[in-house]
């Protein structure tokens, strides 16, 4: 399980980074900060993990 | 909760960047040909055309941010005592090398390197290269911010 989930907003429109590197940055839909907090962290819960597809759909 | 790492810079600050760190237009362009599937670097170039085709915006702010969500309590020990006196030494102290930086903090050069490339890896700070090879660590984060959960601060920061 990852320890943390990074989203960067370098060039505006923000960005998930893979975990552990494992490929490239990818497109998120924009939306304010705490909301893809409360994504994250409800998925990781529901989950007891984060599965980095379906938490990209979620993201998306 | 989340650990926002925010860097302001004006875009002449932002074109010196892209030359240092893929020495210029082309060699971000023979970047991108190697990495065809590095999308930040698509979008420096992306960028770089932009602001290369409207010079008057040079003094304009840009403001880019890494926002990092715990999902694990090990996520926080990026905020080690150590870890955040190399942030600190940084903020106001240049090293010509990673050796030095580690000689000055009294610490295994292999740790300040393992540290250093966590950092990169969250576009705290970038290398530059030195002499014969070096890498001189160079601080890029402005300001760190703690958002605790249920802030409504978190509201105000938009990703957009």
């Amino acid at each position: 399980m990852p320890h943390e989930i990074i989203i960067d907003s370098h060039h505006g429109t923000p960005h998930i980074h893979p975990p552990r590197k494992d490929g490239s940055p990818v497109d998120i839909l924009a939306r304010s900060m705490e909301q893809v907090r409360e994504i994250v962290y409800r998925h990781s819960e529901r989950k007891q993990n984060v599965v980095y597809q379906e938490l990209l759909e979620e993201l998306r | 909760m989340i650990i926002r790492f925010e860097q302001t810079q004006t875009v002449s600050e932002f074109l010196d960047e892209i030359k240092r760190r893929y020495g210029g237009e082309t060699g971000l362009r023979s970047h991108l040909e190697r990495r065809p599937r590095d999308v930040l670097a698509a979008e420096d170039l992306e960028d770089l055309e932009y602001y290369t085709a409207h010079p008057e915006l040079q003094f304009e702010k840009i403001r880019r941010a890494v926002s990092v969500i715990p999902v694990t309590e090990k996520a926080l020990s990026i905020f080690s005592p150590e870890r955040l006196k190399l942030l600190d030494v940084l903020s106001y102290k240049k090293f010509g090398s990673i050796r030095q930086l580690a000689k000055y903090l009294g610490r295994d050069v292999h740790n300040v390197y393992e540290d250093l490339k966590r950092f990169q890896s969250l576009r705290v700070l970038e290398f530059e290269r030195g002499p014969r090879n070096s890498r001189i660590p160079r601080l890029l984060a402005h300001s760190i911010t703690i958002i605790p959960r249920g802030s409504a601060s978190a509201k105000a920061v938009e990703v957009t």
